[in-house]
């Protein structure tokens, strides 16, 4: 019987729903310090089990380093839901993290990962952008970027001269832009269009290509996204790769880069950029699996 | 001055846009210049009254010469602040409206199994689509892309029927197979003043609301349904407005609580207008005052008149607000109206007739 996962988010740090009695809470080394991920999701979730895992990185797993989510779950710990919090996590590792998670339970029929993210900083401050393939934790190798044509969705209220960057990279052959819209109170959309004249006027982008996503509504980003990048023709000679450039906020952020796990699709951020650094839980990412 | 010849294209017409301005003693940046020139490409060209081939670079050539030539520097500011919501944009405001009815409905008490998260996730969606199909869209207005709205709403909530959509207020709801329904939600374009929608004149309450209620009096005594205002831009001076009129408002009988206001894109006063962070108008702003020195060339009608008048806007909005489709008067009339040879940038189509 195959199952289906659906995402919901659920925003500030007041989880709407209890924690199972067998549900666990986990660290992700070498990110996260285990003393500081219990207490923290101690706080978030009444949750009484705590695993120290490591991340699913290769380079990241060393000798002694406890194993990863999906080694837990397949050596037959089984546990109804698994807790993790964000903070310092970088955002390929968590979108890795993430992913192996899904194809761990798989052939489950029942299963909850609930990702506490806080908010960042005002800006990331990138130096280079890498396509970061999720579901194999590793970034693209030359052979497979030759293979494909990227379809790029960055999102503009990224620093211009960092996705001016990672357009050369690139080289896409579409671009969707991701403008933040409805206005919030201190930033216009127009401003991030003119900031990103140059990208947009260079690579020829059509005013039609912009995406528009409301900042204060994840869960309509990651419907938005997650729609346009099933959609990408993927049967062709050169099948079409959705790559996403998440940008702030943070909520914000994880639901485009949860739109890229979700559709088998890549990131395309700096490798060190870890977005959830901030002292305030802003919200929850729920994934349940259900029959 | 030969500006044509010799440059790469885009050099060129910002080479040319430069010149036409500074024929007219406007000397602008060759920053702004292209950024200006971008926005228009990307926004303001796509003015639905604009005529074919007419392009929003001659508009503003055309415009400024309406100033006194000292005026000009004045007028670029109106011009800097432009905010323009092209189709797209509008698209997703109604789309985003749509999020802001479901938040309203999981923000009631549904009954939501807190057991679990699985339980939680299955109940709250069932709840939700449960609550939306016993909801009822009446656009209030006839541009709030409401083709787009329902096919938007159908296409995520299947549950939803033609029955749950009204295509304009004034509709004998007695006229219209309606699914059974507890909330009510009035969509709107725009509320720049909120006036049209609730004002009192001369001791009597009148516009859009009270309509509406007197309309739909019977549906509402029957179904007991809450109703919401939902303006997918709403300003900041028409919020505070409302909030004051709606206290004073003597609801009718079959409005059996409060109307809830659930606006999707608030906009301050344009800052040009206004010294305290865009809450409310000043009048001693350099704008204010060139509104106050060109509206002689303006002329009020019985339905500006409603408002208190256009000179900083209908209902002093203050706004320089355009939308893809039409000019609001809550904008600044300095650049819509086209009275006594008046250029406008974004010329009107008004809706009342005199």
């Amino acid at each position: 019987m195959a199952s289906e996962i659906v995402v919901w988010f659920v925003s500030g740090a007041k989880i709407p729903f209890n924690a199972s009695a067998d549900d666990i809470a986990i660290s992700v080394a070498p990110h996260q310090e285990p003393s500081a991920a219990k207490r923290s999701i101690g706080e978030l979730a009444h949750v009484s089990r705590f695993v120290p895992a490591g991340c699913v990185v290769s380079g990241h797993t060393q000798p002694g380093r406890p194993p990863p989510i999906d080694d837990l779950i397949s050596k037959g710990f089984t546990p109804s839901g698994v807790w993790l919090d964000a903070f310092g996590m970088p955002a390929g590792c968590l979108a890795s993290n993430i992913a192996r998670w899904i194809q761990a339970t798989q052939n489950h029929l029942a299963g909850m990962l609930a990702v506490a993210i806080r908010g960042g900083p005002a800006r990331t401050t990138p130096r280079e952008g890498v396509v970061w393939r999720i579901d194999a934790a590793r970034p693209l190798s030359r052979d497979e970027r030759e293979a494909k044509s990227f379809i790029w969705y960055p999102a503009l209220s990224r620093d211009a001269t960092f996705l001016a960057k990672c357009a050369d990279a690139l080289n896409p052959v579409d671009i969707f832009p991701v403008v933040a819209f409805p206005d919030q109170q201190s930033v216009r959309s127009d401003e991030s269009l003119v900031q990103h004249h140059e990208l947009l006027q260079s690579y020829r982008v059509r005013t039609e290509r912009m995406i528009y996503i409301p900042a204060d509504k994840p869960n309509v980003a990651f419907s938005v996204l997650s729609r346009s990048l099933a959609a990408l023709p993927r049967s062709s000679s050169a099948p079409r790769e959705g790559i996403i450039t998440p940008g702030l906020p943070s909520f914000l952020y994880v639901a485009e880069l949860l739109s890229a796990v979700m559709s088998s699709g890549a990131l395309m951020v700096d490798l060190e950029e870890s977005p959830f650094e901030g002292s305030e839980i802003t919200g929850l990412v729920v994934l349940v699996r259900r029959p | 001055m030969p500006t044509a010849i010799g440059f790469a294209p885009e050099e060129r017409e910002v080479k040319v846009f430069r010149n036409d301005l500074r024929d007219i003693g406007v000397d602008i940046s060759d920053g702004t210049a292209r950024t200006l020139l971008f926005l228009a490409e990307r926004k303001f060209n796509r003015y639905d009254p604009y005529a074919p081939g007419e392009t929003f670079q001659q508009r503003l050539v055309e415009w400024l010469s309406n100033f006194e030539a000292a005026d000009r520097k004045t007028a670029m500011e109106i011009v800097a602040e432009l905010r323009f919501f092209n189709q797209s944009e509008m698209r997703s405001l109604a789309a985003a409206t749509l999020y802001d009815v479901v938040n309203v409905i999981q923000g009631e008490d549904l009954a939501v199994s807190r057991a679990s998260a699985a339980s939680f996730v299955e109940t709250i969606q069932s709840q939700t689509e449960a609550a939306l199909s016993k909801s009822l869209f009446v656009a209030m207005a006839d541009d709030v892309m409401f083709d787009f709205f329902r096919r938007n709403a159908q296409r995520l909530f299947p549950g939803l029927l033609r029955g749950n959509f009204v295509e304009y207020y004034k509709l004998s709801p007695e006229s219209i197979d309606l699914v059974e329904h507890s909330r009510i939600f009035l969509l709107d374009q725009f509320s720049g003043s909120s006036r049209s929608f609730l004002r009192k004149e001369e001791d009597e309450w009148k516009g859009k609301l009270p309509t509406f209620c007197e309309t739909w009096k019977q549906d509402l005594l029957e179904s007991g349904a809450k109703v919401y205002y939902a303006p997918y831009i709403m300003s900041t001076v028409a919020q505070r407005a409302l909030s004051g009129n709606l206290g004073a408002w003597i609801r009718p009988e079959a409005l059996r609580t409060q109307i809830g206001v659930i606006p999707t894109q608030i906009v301050p006063v344009a800052g040009c207008m206004s010294s305290d962070g865009g809450v409310s108008v000043d009048d001693t702003t350099q704008v204010s005052l060139l509104c106050d020195k060109y509206y002689v060339r303006f002329k009020e009608n019985v339905h500006t008149m409603v408002g208190g008048g256009c000179k900083h806007g209908f209902g002093a909005a203050g706004l320089v607000l355009v939308m893809y489709t039409n000019c609001p008067n809550d904008s600044l009339y300095l650049i819509w109206h086209g009275y006594n040879d008046w250029k406008p940038l974004f010329p009107r189509v008004e809706h009342h007739r005199e």
